[in-house]
């Protein structure tokens, strides 16, 4: 089996956060432009359980990046706030970032990539490091620098740097739309078996309906300011896109999606 | 001859031969000086104006026996010394601001354009006549010239800093000092090497031409010396002490220190997807 494909099995030590949840509320924003005040959304109320994997879906321009920029921080809201909640209660979380292009740093090897955001983790060693990229498959990669690795592996690296953190939540902003369909097909595949197994809390943004129903628990739609189309994904797991159930439930999913156009 | 046997030569032929970049270089300088040999042979008219590869050959033996190179030699490498140690200061603290301070880039942006399009020579001329005859010239001169353009290549290299990288160590909380460390000064650090590179072998082309124009030590002086008692084979032998001395400085210190601190350059793209 090729190192692109094979899993080792978790450890048990890289699992030490609980979920967290998050809590979205109130929340708008808008940007200053050459025409006035152009409005993202508005009052936008959404609650993301522990150990959930929540898809948040819409189209190009819609705000969907926009509103996982301000979930992680990066952004600051016009009105309301993000607020999480962990076991311990604390309400201090841990994110994670997983984005559309893996941004590793091409001089450092992909063992030095993860290690450069552990600063602050007191119990970060090499030996940790080198558990994560196990963890995606990619033990015989730990000195290879980024450019060595084909667009797939890259992506794993950035995944690896992620979890390497323990974060409470997982945040994905379309980290599989650079990627070929067979690589991303088996990155997704990848991914649930790492959530199931390391029990984190996924906020995903995507624009593909496929990706975000074999994906996900909870379908959110964005657009037009607002949150429009709340689904629970009622499919068992592992979930065969071809299944009658399957497409059943994407044809729905996408009329939803599209019920905004209608109105 | 059929237009095959070439062909059928060139593949008895080592691949080194055609692809080994040391080999290529080493056959290039055989055939310079080979066509060198035969156009000095066949045409008198450049006997009389031109010396030949044998001549320059133990003009250089006698310099290298002579000794006399060691006192020049440590001259030259003083003056570039001091020249390209202030350009590699000054151009490094100009690329700097220019490039990470809007008010800088709006002030200083067009005196190094003006800096690169400044012809060599009238530097190297006005350094003599405002430091006259001595050491302090040629230092001056290669610093002057040299300067712009390390500058100009770390403010390059600060413009292209991957912006996601430094939203990426925003995302993951990444101290300010870390990210200076391990983002920015690793970005600007490949343009800034190159710069550097540029710098150095311009210096001593400077240096050189200032010690021609106004010193009284070094290879540039030396030059002169060889030209005014009219021994061309003498100013040749010092033309290929430079150049060789060039060549070892490019090729056996800052090609092997790239190779070993730009490792993950040479990796690149390597990968399929």
């Amino acid at each position: 089996m090729s190192s692109e494909t094979s899993q080792a099995p978790t450890d048990e030590s890289l699992t030490s956060n609980n979920a967290g949840s998050i809590h979205i509320e109130n929340l708008a924003k808008e940007f200053d432009t050459a025409e006035g005040h152009e409005q993202v959304f508005e009052d936008i109320n959404i609650d993301i359980e522990p150990e959930s994997f929540v898809c948040l879906l819409g189209k190009s321009g819609s705000g969907k990046s926009t509103m996982l920029n301000i979930v992680s921080g990066i952004l600051e809201p016009t009105e309301g706030q993000v607020r999480f909640e962990t076991a311990d209660g604390s309400g201090d979380v841990t994110l994670g970032h997983v984005f559309q292009s893996p941004r590793l740093m091409p001089w450092d090897s992909n063992l030095q990539n993860i290690e450069f955001v552990n600063e602050d983790n007191p119990d970060y060693t090499e030996e940790v490091g080198k558990q994560h990229l196990d963890l995606v498959g990619l033990s015989d990669h730990y000195h290879k620098y980024p450019g060595q690795l084909s667009g797939g592996q890259r992506q794993r690296v950035g995944i690896a740097r992620a979890l390497s953190i323990d974060p409470e939540v997982l945040l994905m902003d379309e980290p599989f739309s650079n990627l070929d369909e067979i690589t991303a097909e088996e990155l997704r595949k990848e991914l649930i078996s790492l959530w199931s197994e390391l029990n984190k809390t996924v906020f995903f943004v995507t624009h593909d309906m496929t990706e975000a129903i074999q994906l996900a628990d909870r379908l959110l739609m964005l657009g037009d300011g607002e949150i429009y189309g709340d689904l629970e994904v009622p499919l068992e797991r592992p979930r065969r896109i071809d299944s009658d159930e399957f497409l059943k439930f994407r044809q729905k999913a996408i009329d939803t999606f599209h019920s905004i156009d209608e109105d | 001859m059929s237009t095959s046997q070439p062909r059928r030569l060139a593949n008895a032929l080592p691949d080194s031969l055609f692809t080994n970049r040391s080999v290529v270089f080493v056959e290039s300088i055989v055939a310079l000086v080979l066509v060198w040999s035969v156009v000095y042979r066949i045409l008198p008219p450049i006997q009389e104006s031109f010396v030949s590869p044998t001549e320059v050959v133990i003009a250089t033996q006698e310099l290298l026996v002579s000794m006399v190179w060691v006192e020049h030699f440590l001259a030259s490498l003083t003056h570039v010394a001091y020249g390209f140690g202030i350009a590699l200061f000054a151009g490094t603290a100009l690329g700097i601001l220019v490039g990470w301070w809007d008010f800088w880039e709006k002030a200083f942006q067009d005196y190094l354009t003006i800096g690169i399009a400044v012809p060599s020579l009238f530097v190297a001329i006005f350094s003599a006549m405002w430091f006259g005859l001595g050491a302090t010239t040629p230092a001056a001169a290669a610093a002057i010239v040299a300067t712009p353009y390390l500058a100009t290549n770390v403010y390059g290299g600060i413009n292209n800093i991957d912006n996601d990288l430094l939203k990426m160590s925003n995302a993951f909380d990444v101290s300010r000092f870390r990210v200076i460390r391990r983002v920015i000064i690793q970005s600007v650090l490949p343009d800034w090497f190159a710069g550097l590179r540029y710098a150095l072998a311009l210096s001593w082309k400077i240096a050189s031409l200032a010690e021609y124009i106004a010193a009284e030590q070094g290879i540039g002086f030396m030059i002169r010396f060889e030209m005014r008692v009219l021994d061309l084979a003498g100013v040749m032998s010092w033309v290929v002490f430079f150049t060789v001395f060039l060549l070892f400085l490019e090729y056996g210190v800052l090609a092997q220190i790239e190779k070993r601190v730009f490792a993950w350059r040479q990796n690149d793209s390597v990968g399929w997807s």
